[in-house]
């Protein structure tokens, strides 16, 4: 294990190591470092090519220069040496805060856009391979290979017009006809109809209480200006951690075991009395409180399930602990959408923005803050997490097939054991390790992605250093970007090769 | 882009783990349960080759057939209406001819009764007819993927096999060039690449960026060569003293021919969208060329206002894209002969 | 049972009908946004700037950009300063100038008694000390470049245009008062103490490590001594000391930047740079109405839909298309639109070196005449701008007030601009060419709106006896210099309004004069022109000018660039500036409804 980590790292080193020099040449040959001042003239036309001169290394032949960028670089690497600077760009600034600054908006953006690609492809891919050859499954596939095929920066033209301007008019005034309700309906009862397929009998029951269902709901939360006021309220609140407790039951455990229903609903509980102690806590509050909140009450939860669920005290336990972190997580999003109101009014009544990754001089509070990078964040994620999205689908669904065509499978169906046993238990958890792999290249590949994403959102980004890099023939930004994207892709492979080989005991690493 | 990095040609990160390839897991309609049509088939007791099985079923994918139909129609389109290489066309108009501008150069295309009118998509600024300006556009696009396609499968296949069949110092040197290029996001080298190359032409242009692309396939190729250079009738080719040249090309080869072509025609839908987002970034084709890619980069402002600039290049380009990911998708399907249908 | 199911579907459709036909659900009686609103953002005044402010000096050859200057037409105050209609306007708030001597030309400037940095600190003497010693480079640094010997200045200043042709300014430290005197007339000395040239010397002076006391007695001492020791490290801080990081991530120390106009720097996250009003302001004229304008940085692209939005009031694109304007007005009346005339122009230069191409003056001719200029007014500017004309002379653009009067006057270079096929013929005919003439037309290969205008130019004059071969070139701008890489190129030049900055483009051997133009009338006329001080003088002159140029056809000029800004119907007082100076030249004026 360690022999094989420690010789993957000086391998992966002198790979990074080769990469940077490719990168670096295609670099500084993609054009002329002084195009954009031709037409100038005077002094300041000799003096700003001196000065680029001076902070590019221009007067340095490339192969030296390669080697004083790298001595830059490696600067960051001896701890206690030389100020670590990556390098200057053509200005003569210092890249690595240029880099710092920009890191963090751009891992947001993609670790929110690959989770949520993961979350939504993995669902969606094991449903299509558990209905295959169905009328879902094909829509699906259809769906993904539109998304796959959709030029990014036209998709995001078309949202921006789509689900910013437009929703924010809505929003504005939220109101439907009802025939837009009734059609909505009709549409959702079609989809779940679909999606849940079964006999005639069986779509049309599903179409008609889902179609039913969903025009009631739209029509209630409309009536009660719940799209101006959103949030969960009370009841809504309990309705869900009810609900989530017997999700998860469902998932995890099954009902055949009472006790173990019983002791997720006590957690279910205990989350909601958590959620009632918490209200004065969570006025404004900070990472910390809520992270300490939820740890306390998943603990509380976990005591509380496996007492209850007796002789099944381990998976109760485990369960409540699950339900309490969920819990946790909706009254994230329960405060966030109480935060709106006020957001909305100080971004003059139009929150979804088509620009930037924040507001400026946003005085408010913790919730408020936090709803402003989300508000911020929904376009280019949905951009980006709709393409991460179509692989993600279609390689869950092969890989899920795959496992479900394969002895064992076959073996435990034939055991008699339940199918939610034999899907969650046995096919899921193969069918997931080949995903390790997709993760870590599409975790580079989104990356990559971003350069598009963040140009088309206003953000200032890693992506917009590599842009302007290109742009300006200025390789000291654009290696910055490189390196992050180089090393990320290069640590995932790796951290994908170990778990791996922690999911799949056939592999040793050596 | 991002799909361009997508282990979609390769899932394996790791050459230590590469061997279980997802390629052979996807699945149709298939053979485990036989359907009437195929009991009926099996009754008859004619041998199939290989070559008609995968013809049998990739005909059987509706996808896939949907996407040949498309495709061809979009290529006989763009190579018909207005000409190449100096042969004329259907279409009378030619591309870069200026002329008026009828009806502020909206389209004249109408379905019902279908007519195409004079200029059937419409007319840009200048007036030039902006189907003859599409269908250049195609044909610019439809060129630089395949190229891309082809220039990737000729390298990818031949480090892949060389790698894969000798070992030793030639592997490990291969696949670290490979690693090394694979570390730089697609779009990333790409950018750098056109920044040296598309002024040069579009067939520099697609070649070079043909020669950053290969290594998913090279990996996939490699991985095929390693399990099939163990079989037996390897084993037998060598032991009759057969040469490398003869086993690599006659033997293993068309044995990996299904990866090969899976992985070339998904290189091609990603070749499509990387022009178009070198397009966005200002790095790719550049005037007098047009491409699909070009042409909706520069009619971004014309969205709302003249939305047939923007749209019909843009379906052109989803056209393409979904036509070549469905055709990909069936032949995964007719060469993968592990495929079956899960027994529910 | 399917009769069944069919009558319960049409009733339900049915009854879905009827229902809409009863009208909506939802929808908000009262506006919930107004209340919360005022207590934050709407005071709020939002500009887009597509590119991030470099540095709180823009006087550097590094920082000399347009949105530097738009933040500090907000954040600085000069004598003087260009109004929309491109005419320099002087500045009571921060004082006044006159010229009291033609010989040697001699200006009397006084800074405003009140008038303070910011941070308290008098703006007088040592500040404009410190502006001409870095403009004016009079401080060689000792070190000389090897290649061409020439010796470089400690002040890497954007320009020594006008600094360079006066006398150090004499006084003592705290002086408000002082006089500009010039070793040779300079016409465009008016314009010479505007924008964002004053910097705070107290500033420069603490970080280079010299004592502020004594309203900067030290630095004053240092400047006149031309002590090089002293000023090497103030002339640094000066050069980079007030750079911003690149894409502006957020501010350097706030006491570093005072400001001197209505507005002071605040803040910046992520390329949002913020201004609050400067609460030492002492002016009134100029005093800010809005509390806190915010730039924002947006790709001209992405510009129109963030207005729509909402996200910003204020959008200036830089090269707005014909979709562009549509696109704006189909917004509706929610946003305001105004389009005018920018002072960038189009024109092809020509190559006219002994041997070239354009040698004959009488091809040049020809060339103008086939050029359709008037088409490619009606294709690219009167779409956006209604009021757009060709352009006929070369140193003023259509939008200025003396373009009729000078225009008149210069018969040569009138014209509607339609192409002349046949005059171009028997132009060409009479220089004796009876084979095509292949010219190759270089444009920038990135811009599809010069790839079609050089179509335009194709389609015509390819009818006339021309052969253009156009030249896409991606490093076209560096081409430029270089004698016989092209025969003709397209490209633009942006007018700034100055009298004598056009010079280097006309003159024999001019560093811009990348045709290898030459002619002694017009090379006597621009020597007469640049030591002109009496503005009401020049006109004359440079109709002379035009009619010669015109006559020996410098050029081909083609239109000066439509402009267009767009702004929220909430918005009032904004007004188009060609010059520039920008948009934000009147910001301190504009309010915005809640």
């Amino acid at each position: 294990m360690f022999y094989f980590i420690a010789k993957r790292s000086v391998i992966s080193f002198f790979i990074m190591l080769a990469a940077t020099t490719l990168m670096y040449f295609l670099t500084i040959s993609s054009g002329d470092p002084f195009e954009d001042l031709g037409e100038t003239n005077g002094p300041e036309k000799a003096a700003t090519i001196a000065a680029r001169t001076e902070a590019m290394n221009l007067d340095v032949p490339p192969i030296p220069r390669y080697f004083l960028w790298l001595q830059d670089v490696g600067h960051c690497l001896v701890p206690g040496g030389i100020s670590c600077t990556l390098g200057q760009d053509r200005t003569g600034a210092a890249v690595l805060p240029q880099l710092e600054n920009a890191m963090g908006s751009t891992l947001r953006l993609v670790v929110v856009a690959t989770v949520l690609a993961l979350i939504l492809g993995v669902v969606v891919g094991i449903v299509t391979a558990i209905r295959q050859y169905s009328v879902f499954d094909y829509s699906v596939t259809f769906l993904s290979f539109l998304l796959f095929s959709l030029p990014l920066f036209w998709l995001s033209t078309l949202l921006k017009q789509y689900m910013a301007i437009d929703l924010n008019t809505w929003l504005a005034n939220p109101q439907f006809s009802y025939l837009t309700i009734a059609l909505i309906g009709v549409i959702a009862g079609v989809v779940w109809a679909v999606v849940v397929g079964g006999d005639r009998r069986r779509r049309l029951m599903v179409f008609g209480v889902a179609a039913v269902a969903t025009a009631l709901a739209l029509y209630l939360l409309l009536v009660t200006g719940w799209f101006t006021k959103p949030g969960f309220g009370l009841l809504g609140m309990l309705v869900s951690a009810a609900g989530v407790a017997v999700l998860w039951t469902a998932l995890l455990a099954g009902f055949r075991r009472r006790r173990v229903l019983h002791a997720a609903l006590a957690a279910a509980a205990v989350s909601f009395i958590g959620y009632l102690v918490s209200i004065p806590l969570l006025e404004n509050p900070n990472w910390f409180i809520v992270l300490a909140l939820v740890v306390v009450t998943a603990v509380v939860a976990y005591l509380v399930a496996g007492v209850v669920g007796g002789p099944f005290r381990a998976q109760a336990a485990k369960i409540g602990a699950v339900i309490a972190v969920s819990v946790g997580l909706l009254i994230v999003v329960d405060r966030l959408l109480q935060a709106y109101p006020t957001l909305s009014a100080k971004a003059g009544g139009r929150p979804i923005p088509t620009t930037g990754s924040q507001s400026a001089n946003l005085a408010g509070t913790f919730w408020e803050i936090n709803l402003d990078f989300a508000l911020h964040l929904i376009l280019p994620t949905i951009a980006l997490t709709l393409i991460s999205f179509a692989t993600y689908t279609r390689y869950t669904r092969a890989s899920q097939l795959d496992v479900m065509n394969q002895d064992y499978i076959r073996t435990a169906r034939a055991k008699g054991l339940s199918e939610r046993t034999v899907l969650v238990k046995h096919a899921f958890r193969n069918a997931m390790i080949p995903i390790t792999t997709l993760m870590a290249f599409d975790f580079a590949g989104v990356l990559g992605g971003a350069v598009i994403t963040e140009q088309v959102f206003g953000w200032n980004g890693m992506g917009k250093m590599f842009v302007d890099g290109i742009d300006h023939v200025d390789p000291g930004p654009v290696m910055a970007f490189f390196l992050v994207v180089g090393t990320a892709a290069v640590l995932f492979n790796m951290l994908a090769d170990i778990a791996y080989a922690f999911l799949d005991p056939r592999i040793t690493l050596s | 882009m991002t799909r361009n990095d997508s282990p979609r040609d390769d899932s394996r990160a790791s050459v230590e783990l590469s061997e279980m390839t997802l390629q052979s897991q996807d699945t149709d309609i298939a053979t485990a349960t036989p359907t009437r049509e195929q009991t009926d088939r099996i009754r008859t007791t004619e041998a199939k080759s290989q070559g008609r099985l995968i013809r049998e079923r990739f005909f059987r994918h509706k996808g896939a057939l949907a996407g040949i139909a498309l495709l061809a129609l979009i290529f006989l389109l763009a190579f018909t209406s207005i000409g190449f290489a100096g042969i004329p066309g259907w279409w009378n108009k030619d591309y870069d001819v200026l002329a008026d501008r009828f009806n502020e150069g909206r389209p004249t295309l109408t379905l019902w009764p279908f007519s195409l009118g004079e200029h059937p998509f419409g007319q840009d600024v200048l007036g030039r007819d902006y189907f003859a300006l599409t269908m250049r556009g195609t044909q610019t696009s439809l060129i630089i993927a395949f190229i891309v396609g082809l220039v990737a499968m000729v390298i990818g296949t031949t480090v892949g096999a060389i790698a894969g069949y000798f070992r030793g110092w030639t592997e490990a040197f291969l696949m670290r060039i490979t690693d090394v290029v694979i570390t730089i996001p697609t779009v990333v080298i790409a950018a750098a690449v056109a920044g040296i190359v598309a002024k040069h032409g579009i067939i520099p242009f697609a070649l070079f960026l043909g020669a950053v692309t290969w290594t998913g396939l090279a990996r996939l190729v490699r991985g095929e060569f390693l399990s099939l250079r163990e079989k037996e009738f390897v084993e037998s080719a060598k032991s009759v003293g057969a040469s490398s040249a003869r086993i690599i090309f006659r033997h293993i080869l068309p044995n990996t021919v299904g990866v090969i072509i899976v992985s070339t025609t998904l290189a091609i839908s990603s070749a499509i969208l990387l022009e178009t987002a070198l397009s966005y970034l200002g790095l790719g084709v550049t005037a007098p060329d047009t491409s699909l890619g070009k042409a909706i980069n520069d009619n971004r402002s014309a969205l709302t206002v003249r939305p047939w600039l923007f749209l019909w290049p843009g379906a052109f380009i989803i056209g393409i894209a979904l036509a070549v990911n469905f055709i990909g998708d069936g032949l995964r399907d007719a060469f993968d002969p592990k495929q079956t249908r899960v027994k529910q | 049972m399917r009769n069944k199911r069919a009558t319960t579907l049409a009733a339900l459709s049915i009854g879905a009908l009827m229902l809409s036909a009863c009208g909506s659900a939802g929808g908000t009686a009262e506006s919930p946004a107004s209340e919360g609103a005022t207590e934050n953002l709407a005071t709020t005044i939002n500009i887009a700037i597509s590119q991030a402010p470099t540095g709180y000096n823009g006087n550097t050859a590094a920082t000399n950009s347009v949105y530097n200057g738009y933040v500090s037409n907000l954040t600085t105050s000069g004598f003087a300063a260009f109004t929309a209609a491109g005419e320099l306007e002087a500045n009571p708030d921060f004082g006044t100038y006159e010229k009291v001597s033609d010989d040697p030309l001699t200006i009397k400037y006084t800074i405003d008694e009140d008038a303070v940095w910011s941070d308290g600190v008098p703006i007088d003497y040592d500040d404009l000390l410190l502006t001409w010693a870095a403009m004016s480079g009079t401080n060689p640094s000792g070190v000389t470049d090897p290649e061409t010997g020439a010796e470089s200045d400690l002040f890497k200043a954007s320009s020594t245009n006008g600094f360079a042709q006066t006398k150090m300014i004499e006084g003592e430290p705290g002086d408000k008062e002082f006089e500009l005197v010039f070793n040779e007339p300079y016409a465009d000395w008016e314009a010479l103490l505007t924008g964002d040239l004053i910097v705070p010397a107290h500033i420069a002076a603490e970080q280079g490590g010299l004592s502020t006391e004594g309203d900067g007695a030290a630095l004053v001492d240092a400047i006149q001594n031309k002590d090089v020791a002293a000023l090497t490290p103030v002339a640094e801080f000066w050069n980079t000391g007030w750079d911003y990081e690149a894409d502006l991530p957020t501010l350097p120390d706030l006491a570093l930047l005072p400001s001197s106009g209505p507005y002071k720097l605040d803040n910046a996250t992520n390329g949002t740079l913020t201004l609050v009003k400067n609460d030492k302001y002492w002016g009134e004229e100029r005093a800010g109405k809005t509390d806190t304008i915010v730039f924002k940085t947006i790709v001209d692209e992405e510009a129109v839909q963030a207005l729509q939005n909402g996200d910003v009031d204020v959008i200036d694109p830089s090269s707005p298309s014909v979709d562009t304007k549509a696109a704006l007005e189909q917004i509706g009346e929610t946003v305001t639109v105004d389009t005018g005339t920018s002072l960038t122009f189009s024109h092809i230069d020509l190559d006219q070196r002994p041997g070239a191409v354009f040698e004959d003056v009488k091809v040049r001719q020809a060339f103008n005449a086939c050029t359709p200029r008037a088409d490619m007014v009606d294709k690219f500017v009167t779409p956006i701008d209604p009021e757009g004309t060709v352009m006929n002379l070369r140193e003023y653009q259509p939008g200025q007030p003396d373009y009729e009067t000078v225009l008149d006057g210069a018969e040569a270079a009138q014209g509607d601009g339609s192409a002349d096929i046949e005059g171009a013929k028997k132009l060409l005919a009479e220089a004796g060419k009876t084979e095509p003439v292949k010219v190759s037309l270089m444009y920038a290969a990135t811009s599809q709106l010069r790839a079609d205008m050089v179509a335009l130019v194709k389609d015509s004059c390819d009818k006339a006896g021309f052969e253009i071969v156009p030249q896409p070139e991606a490093e076209w701008s560096a081409k430029l210099s270089q004698p016989g890489a092209w025969d003709a190129v397209l490209f633009g030049w942006a007018g700034s309004g100055l009298v004598a900055s056009g010079q280097s483009i006309y003159v024999t051997g001019g560093e811009q004069n990348f045709g290898g133009y030459t002619d002694p009338e017009v090379d006597r006329l621009w020597t007469e022109i640049a030591t002109t001080t009496d503005a009401d003088k020049v006109p004359a002159l440079k109709t002379e000018l035009e009619q010669r140029l015109a006559e020996t056809q410098y050029n081909v000029v083609l239109y000066a660039n439509a402009d267009i800004i767009a702004h929220s119907s909430k918005l009032e007082g904004v007004e188009m500036n060609p010059t520039q100076t920008g948009i934000t030249w009147n910001a301190y004026s504009w309010t915005k409804q809640a």
